[in-house]
Order: C-alpha cells, then sequence, then structure tokens
C-alpha cells in the first residue's frame, strides 16, 4: 500500500458526491487532499439518486438558487468533458432538455403559473422553459405512446440526465489520480483546530490540515456541531422502481421516469419524512407503478427488477447549505439534495471559494445565517 | 380468501410442511405458501408427481416424504401453492403473487422455510448451455422422469454429488468421469469428528454405499482436481482441467458441477433479519435461536434456509417452530411446550451427530468460491468478471453493495442469488478481511421482477 | 441432451413449441419439455446475446425464463406442461420490442 499522508491542505469529511466533487476539484488544482469516510453505504445518498442534471422549476421564490443552478447545467458540458479526458469515464450525460409532466388540466395551469412566477423572477425575465401540450409532449418522447391522462407539461432545453454511478465513480477516480488519498471506512470522531490547524480524529489516525470540509450528508449535524454550527439537515426517504433492460424507447427524461444508459427505466419517486428508513413499501411501489402506467400504458408489461428507497439530505427550505464557520475559520459545510445537478459548480466555484476566497455572490443565500433569522 | 392468519408458513419443503402440521396440530389457522405448485421443496420434489410411484422404491427417505405430505394435506391448513412472495413486511404483511394478481396476507407468525440452494459454481465458461448444477439435473430426474443423455461429467464435492452420480449410475445414465475436487487435507482434517459422526451409523453407511456403488461402475473418478474450464463455442463442447497435477481434457455434452448447498436467504435479507456467516461451510445464514426465532419479532426461521442440515433436521426443527408459535400465540404454556419438544430434541441430537464430520469433509472448494481466473464471469446477468470486481475493491469499495453501484453485479434479474456468495468472497479475499466483515448485497423487493401493471393494480390489505 | 426414462403406460400429450406442434410425456416442467425436444438454449443473455441455457431447475438462475401462452418472462422449470400450450423463447427481448409491438 502506497504511504498513508497524515498533513494536507484540506481535510474533507464524507466523500459522497459533493465531498468527491470538491476532492475532484481541490486536488486538480494542485492540492494535496486526504478525504475520509463512515464508510456506510445504506444511508449513502450519492448512489440512490435519479440521475437527474435538472435546472427547471428551481428556486421559486429564491432567484440566486435559480442561477446557480443554470450556471451549473450551462458549464456541465465542459466539466464532464475534463472529467472524461482524464479518467476515461463517460457518464452517459445527455441534455436532451427534459419535461416535468402535468396530468389534468388543474395541473397544467398550476405549472403554468409556476413557470411564469420563476420568469418573473429571471433577470431580464429570461426563463427557458416553457408549457407544451400533449401532442407537442409525445413528438418530444419519440414512438413510445403516450398515455391520455397527460394533458402536457414544462419543457427545458437545459435539463437533462446522466448515470449518476458512473459520475460518481469517474470523480473518485479524478481524485486519486490527482494525487488525493482516501480513507475508506473510517468515521472522523472528532474535529478541533488548534492554532491554525485542523486535526481530525479517526479511530485509527489523526489527520492535520489547514481547511476542513464536511459534507457528510445526513450525520452533518453532529459533524457541523464539531465546528461550531447547527446545521438543520434531515433526512427525506425517496422511493425509486429500476425496471429490466429494453431497447432505447424514451428519448428524454421526464418528471420521475427516465429511461438509463443501460436500458432500464427508473420510477419515481415519494417524498416521506420516514427518519432513517429506507425499506421500500408496498402502498408506494404501487403508487409510482399506477403513474407509469398512465404515462405508458403500452409499457405496462415491463418488470420491476428491484424497489429501493434513499434518503435526500433536506435543509429546511430544501436549498443548499455552503457555510464557512467564522467560529473556527478554515472550516466548511457543504450539504445539497441536488448534488448531482451542482456538481460541476462544486469541482470548481466551490473550490475557488474554499481554497482562494473568492466567494461567488450567490452564497450569501445558501449560508446557514438563513435560518437564525 | 381469508387475509389474516395465526401462523404463514413460507415454503413446502419437510421444514415447511412440517411446521404448518404441528401448528395445525394446535389448532392454529395456517397458510402454506409455496412457489411451487407441488408440495416438497427440493428434496422431496415430485412427490405429488405421477412419476413418484417410480422413484420412491430405491429411497426410503424420499417416500417419507410422501407421509409428509399426506399428513399436510389431511391437517386442513390453507395452501397456496405457485403462488409467489414478493415482498414480507416487519409488521407481519406480505405480498404476493397468483398468476397476474397480487394481494396481501398477515400472520401473527410467520415461520420462513425458503429452503436452500446449490452453491453456484463461478468457472470459465459456466455460462455455456450444457453447464448445470448436479442438483439441478436431480430435479429434473424427480419432477419430470428425464436424464441426461450423451457425454455426461459430474464435478466438484459434496454429498449431493455422490448421490446424484450413484442414482444416475443405477439409471444407466453414460457417465464418462467423475471429477472430484476434495482436497486430501480435508480428508485427513475431518477425521477427528468421525467418533461422533459414528452414532448415526446409518448414515454413514448410506454415503459408504454410495461410493462402493460408484467404484462398482468402473466409472472413470479423478481426484484431485483443479483448474476447471468449460469450452465451446455456442454450447459446451469440452472441458479442460487438472488432477494430481496432470492436465486432461474430455469432450462433454452435460456438465453437472456441485460444491455443496448453501441457505437461501433471499427473503430473509429482505426482511432484514441479522444474518451469520458460518465459516467451516462459508455461508450466510439467518441468526435464530433452538426454536427457530429470528432477532425479529415474529418470524421464524427453519430448514435448510438456516443451516444446511438435510431433510430429517428440517422436519424436526420445523416441528419445534410450530410449537414455539403455539407457545407465544398462548396456546400452551411453556411447560407443555418444554415436554413436547423432549423427543424432538432426543432424535435432532442424534440426526446432528453426523453434521460436523459432513461440514468438514465436504468445505467449499476455494477455487470456485474465490475464483482467481479474472476472465471468470461472477454475475451472469449483467456479465461481470472477477476482474471487474477487485478493481473495483482496489478504487476503495469496501463491500458487496459498494462494488455492485460501481459495475452492476447484483443488479440483474436474478437478484443476487447466482454471484451474491461470490461477490462478498471476493471482496473480503481482497480486503484480507473476513468475509464476516463485508456483509452482503442488499436484497430488496419485490423478490423476483414482476410486472409494473400487476404492482399498479395490487391489492393491499387495509384496503 | 436429455431424454425420458421409458415407463410403461407413459402418457403423452401435444404442446406448440415456437409454433409447432410436440409429442411430450405428460406431467414434465416446461423446462425438460423444451430440453427434451433437443433445445439448446432457452435464452440469450441481455449484455451480450450469448446464448444461455437453464442452469439451477429451481427458480433461481432466471436463465429458463419464457413466454408460456403468450404472458412473457415466466419460469419455465417452475411451471408444468399442459395440453395445448404454447411455447415461446424470448431471443429478441433486447431488440426494439417496441418496433415489434407496432
Amino acid at each position: 500500500m502506497k504511504n498513508l499522508v497524515k498533513t494536507a491542505d484540506v481535510i474533507i469529511v464524507g466523500a459522497g458526491i459533493i465531498g468527491t466533487s470538491v476532492g475532484y476539484g481541490l486536488s486538480r488544482k494542485g492540492n494535496k487532499v486526504i478525504m475520509i469516510d463512515e464508510g456506510s453505504t445504506i444511508h449513502r445518498a450519492s448512489t440512490g439518486n435519479f440521475g437527474l442534471v435538472w435546472v427547471q422549476g428551481k428556486g421559486l421564490g429564491n432567484a440566486p438558487y435559480a442561477r446557480w443552478t443554470h450556471e451549473a447545467a450551462r458549464i456541465y458540458p465542459d466539466f464532464l468533458s475534463e472529467l472524461y479526458t482524464e479518467t476515461d469515464i463517460d457518464v452517459h450525460y445527455q441534455n436532451t432538455g427534459g419535461i416535468n409532466l402535468t396530468f389534468g388540466e388543474n395541473e397544467f395551469k398550476k405549472r403554468s403559473e409556476v413557470v411564469d412566477r420563476l420568469r418573473s423572477e429571471a433577470i431580464d425575465n429570461k426563463y427557458d422553459c416553457e408549457m407544451i401540450d400533449h401532442q407537442s409532449v409525445q413528438k418530444r418522447v419519440g414512438k413510445l405512446p403516450l398515455g391520455e391522462a397527460v394533458s402536457g407539461g414544462s419543457f427545458s432545453p437545459h435539463d437533462g440526465h446522466l448515470n449518476p454511478l458512473l459520475l460518481y465513480k469517474a470523480l473518485f477516480k479524478g481524485f486519486q489520480q490527482n494525487g488525493g488519498q482516501y480513507i475508506p471506512n473510517q468515521p472522523a470522531i472528532s474535529t478541533k483546530k488548534e492554532g491554525d490547524i485542523f486535526i481530525v480524529q479517526t479511530p485509527k489516525q489523526s489527520y492535520r490540515s489547514q481547511k476542513v470540509v464536511i459534507s457528510t450528508g445526513n450525520s452533518t449535524p453532529h459533524l457541523a456541531a464539531m465546528v461550531g454550527l447547527s446545521a438543520p439537515i434531515r433526512p427525506q426517504k425517496g422511493q425509486i422502481l429500476v425496471t429490466e433492460r429494453k431497447a432505447p424507447l424514451l428519448k428524454l427524461p421526464l418528471s420521475g421516469i427516465r429511461q438509463t444508459n443501460e436500458g432500464s427505466f427508473l420510477l419515481g419517486y415519494s417524498n416521506e419524512e420516514a427518519g432513517f428508513d429506507v425499506k421500500a413499501t408496498p402502498d408506494v411501489i404501487k403508487k409510482i407503478s399506477q403513474r407509469f402506467v398512465r404515462v405508458f400504458p403500452t409499457l405496462s408489461d415491463i418488470r420491476i427488477v428491484r424497489c429501493w428507497a434513499a434518503l435526500r439530505t433536506l435543509s429546511p427550505d430544501s436549498l443548499p447549505i455552503y457555510h464557512a464557520s467564522i467560529s473556527h475559520p478554515g472550516a466548511y459545510v457543504l450539504s445539497s439534495h441536488s448534488s448531482v445537478t451542482l456538481a460541476s459548480l462544486h469541482a470548481t466555484r466551490l473550490v475557488d471559494w474554499i481554497w482562494d476566497d473568492i466567494r461567488p455572490d450567490e452564497l450569501e443565500a445558501f449560508s446557514l445565517r438563513r435560518f437564525s433569522v | 380468501m381469508k387475509k389474516n392468519f395465526d401462523c404463514l408458513v413460507i415454503g413446502a419443503g419437510p421444514a415447511g410442511l412440517s411446521a404448518a402440521i404441528t401448528a395445525r396440530e394446535f389448532g392454529l389457522s395456517v397458510l402454506l405458501i409455496d412457489e411451487q405448485n407441488r408440495p416438497g421443496g427440493q428434496i422431496y420434489r415430485g412427490i405429488e408427481s405421477p412419476f413418484f410411484k417410480n422413484h420412491c422404491g430405491s429411497d426410503e427417505e424420499y417416500a417419507y416424504g410422501e407421509t409428509l405430505t399426506k399428513k399436510f394435506r389431511a391437517s386442513e391448513a390453507d395452501y397456496l401453492p405457485g403462488v409467489l412472495i414478493w415482498q414480507v413486511s416487519q409488521d407481519g404483511t406480505i405480498s404476493y403473487l397468483e398468476n397476474t394478481v397480487s394481494d396481501q396476507c398477515s400472520g401473527k407468525r410467520i415461520i420462513i422455510a425458503s429452503g436452500a440452494m446449490e452453491r453456484p459454481v463461478p468457472i470459465p465458461g459456466w455460462t455455456l448451455p450444457g453447464v448445470m448444477g448436479a442438483g439441478a439435473a436431480d430435479a429434473l430426474y424427480k419432477s419430470s422422469d428425464i436424464i441426461p443423455d450423451g457425454k455426461v461429467v459430474l464435478c466438484g464435492n459434496g454429498p449431493l454429488l455422490l448421490s446424484v452420480a450413484s442414482k444416475f449410475i443405477e439409471l444407466g445414465v453414460s457417465i464418462e468421469a467423475i471429477l472430484e475436487t476434495m482436497s486430501y487435507t480435508d480428508y485427513i482434517t475431518s477425521i477427528r469428528h468421525l467418533p461422533k459422526a459414528a452414532k448415526n451409523f446409518p448414515y454413514l453407511l448410506k454415503g459408504l454405499e454410495m461410493r462402493r456403488q460408484i467404484m462398482a461402475s468402473k466409472t472413470k473418478v479423478y481426484t484431485n482436481v483443479k483448474d476447471i474450464l468449460a469450452l465451446g463455442n455456442e454450447q459446451l463442447e469440452q472441458i479442460k482441467f487438472t488432477s494430481r497435477g496432470n492436465s486432461k481434457k474430455i469432450s462433454v455434452d452435460t456438465l453437472l458441477l456441485h460444491d455443496g448447498v448453501i441457505p437461501n436467504t433471499q427473503l430473509t435479507r429482505q426482511l432484514n433479519c441479522e444474518h451469520e456467516w458460518n465459516e467451516v461451510q462459508r455461508y450466510w445464514f439467518p441468526k435464530h435461536d433452538e426454536w427457530g426465532n429470528t432477532n425479529l419479532q415474529g418470524f421464524l426461521v427453519v430448514g435448510d434456509t438456516t443451516q444446511v442440515r438435510g431433510a430429517k433436521i428440517a422436519m424436526l426443527k420445523g416441528q419445534l417452530a410450530g410449537m414455539a408459535v403455539a407457545h407465544q400465540l398462548n396456546i400452551i404454556t411453556g411447560e407443555e411446550r418444554k415436554w413436547k419438544a423432549k423427543a424432538i430434541h432426543s432424535e435432532l441430537k442424534l440426526e446432528m451427530s453426523v453434521r460436523p464430520l459432513m461440514d468438514h469433509l465436504f468445505k467449499p472448494n476455494p477455487e470456485f468460491y474465490a475464483p482467481e481466473n479474472k476472465e471468470t464471469l461472477v454475475c451472469r446477468c449483467e456479465e461481470v468478471s472477477v476482474a471487474q470486481i477487485l478493481d473495483s475493491v482496489s478504487l476503495g469499495a469496501i463491500d458487496p453493495n459498494q462494488v455492485k453501484s460501481q459495475v452492476r453485479c447484483g443488479m440483474g434479474q436474478c437478484q443476487g442469488r447466482m454471484c451474491g456468495s461470490t461477490i462478498s468472497e471476493l471482496v473480503a479475499k481482497e480486503r484480507a478481511v473476513n468475509v464476516s466483515e463485508v456483509g452482503y448485497l442488499s436484497v430488496r423487493p419485490p423478490l423476483k421482477p414482476i410486472s409494473v401493471k400487476i404492482l399498479a393494480e395490487q391489492t393491499l390489505i387495509n384496503e | 441432451m436429455f431424454k425420458k426414462i421409458d415407463r410403461p403406460n407413459s402418457k403423452f400429450i401435444t404442446i406448440i413449441f415456437e409454433g409447432e406442434k410436440k409429442s411430450v410425456p405428460a406431467g414434465i416442467t416446461v423446462t425438460a419439455a423444451v430440453l427434451l425436444i433437443g433445445v439448446k438454449h432457452t435464452r440469450v443473455s441481455s449484455v451480450s446475446d450469448s446464448p444461455r441455457a437453464p442452469y439451477c431447475q429451481m427458480g433461481v438462475c432466471f436463465e429458463c425464463l419464457m413466454e408460456i401462452n403468450n404472458v412473457p418472462n415466466q419460469q419455465g422449470c417452475l411451471t408444468y406442461i399442459e395440453e395445448g400450450m404454447e411455447i415461446r423463447r424470448q431471443l429478441d427481448q433486447q431488440k426494439d420490442t417496441y418496433e415489434k409491438e407496432l
């Protein structure tokens, strides 16, 4: 085994997709990075998401978030092409645009209002999202017959999807190739600051660094407390169904339905306040199945191969948390439930902020201060 | 149909049948659900088939299955054959599929007797048509009265391999060769269990008789076999191997592989029971006490799904579980249970005496359970090789689920049944830790793939 | 390669395998029938199209999935044949299923 490094420029606690994105970005710039992970697989949100790079609909009432998300999508292709050049891992990103489906006239109207509001909140009222009717949805979907229950939806050309497990793998590989050191299966027991140095203690070893990033998903509250921060993060359960593989049939991702590059359909999802429970349940399986059959009645014989649940990492307003500790300068807490979409920014703009103190304007909207008001 | 029962029994092999019979004897309402259309599980497969009369003569133990089945039929337990349980909840509700309709029912107590399966034997080329389990060939014989034709080779280790070999020889199957992978070390080290095993002399005699039959038939037997390869273009054509260091090649139509039997833990895993690792026989099994109680309130496990011990022990354990449920539901007192269980406990002790010898004599083969040939496919459904799994571990994956998310092993339609054990072994070996530390693939509903239409139309118990 | 053991008074029934009538012994499983007919592979791998045949005969390997009486994805090893039963392998499952339905 390679020699264990115990000192770094930055220690990242939590090797989920946020930590790995930031780790990749930091190590690419030549920084020495150690990334520590407690090893839990069951509650790891990063391997339990839908794989969307999704822009539309986000940031209603919060223009900074809408802008942040759009920016993430805008730089995504470049971010991925560099990642591919470095790691040779193709994450099958398709910027096909995406549709948020509506059922019935009421839903269509409601969605339309949401889109209008987002447009009015955008700079120069520029918001690339339009309502389309059933026929237009059908046209974009392709030959797969769309169920009559679908009244239409909102389409955004900026939406897309990719294979999130491969993205995660590529970021990880990129991190290691750039000299990043990964310490798996070791929880961070304590994080202290002594003078200018942070000391992170695991059961086997202590590590020292100039800066510390805490990106521990649903474990963040107790880790953040170690650097003087109260991070109100809670888990939210979402169930997903996965089908057998089929030949490519669906041309673009829809809300709660997409076809992966391997050919399986992913069907989602639920939003359940169930603590850390990740069991798939027949009642939710039934609801999600019913929705799918309404959307694609001719695919009703497709078999579900597995049903699983994962935990979103949610802040009270569902927006990201990017916060620099004041009591422990150099410590950062990062959390978001859209970390696939935001990966491009996490690997670039957040890295510039963390290492070079170049703070994006939007970030004030995502600090923890908003929760103490 | 009634929806709520005192006792649900899952699996109609000897353990399940026995548990159902016993529970009924105490007046409990019982529903036995089984995936097969006919009772008997694997060991008593074909008990109610038209071929039973032809098969039962040579094997009195097999014939006993008929007695058990008749008793079950007479017990008036509700019976749902040919039904797939696709999900079990910890509150005692199960979702099941009957033809094309999914419904639910519940039990105050649930006894899981889902049995065992042959340990998968991943060798290079094992996905070629013509390669199957020795137990599979036995199942074809029991259920359908058919036997392999053409050039047949048996390969591996285990009582079942011996039993199939001697049975097939008797039936006139032309066996090109038997390839024994048992190591001499296992022979020697298991001798210390012989004195205890001698208490169950008839059982030992049976094994010796099988060996005698094989020798008398003059079937070619190769010993100390290693480095087995199955070769062919679109189907099995020949096999290569070494025997005592010498390379051999045989033309073959059907290769019957076997390296022991392991508990089928798909259901207990989906339920999230605690599991333990049996280091000698190298399999996972649900943790349980002497009555079959798991760590989950209301759930018991019996038979080969707990420890692979054969039909007699499965049956005895089934009876104990039936008694345990009767006690838990206040039909009998603890004292009554103790008294009724006495005879069973003595019989169990006798039957168990041969088990340490069996477990040590027929130890699993590292060439099969942790294959070294990098090209060998571990996951048949998604075609994931040994190399891909090891690469994933070297990149930092610490357990089967992390490996699965990277290379897709276990994501196919068999849902990890054929590759789960191998993945755990390879990850543990690569990380140089014990398998118990590494864990197993997560198992999620549905227990078998089901169409989205059926799931959309399912009836829930509280509807 | 498999053969049925000769028994006196054996009954036979007719099944339809991929459009052709076949006479097979009554009371056997679909997989047994298909093996007796001489079929070498029951499906192809969804990853590489390589031919596969049943391995376990007890419902755990999923190599014996066939279309039985127009219901897809039935495990042949757990299903018993009946008079007139229609059996088809699912060899082009991965190819443009949608085009087929149109």
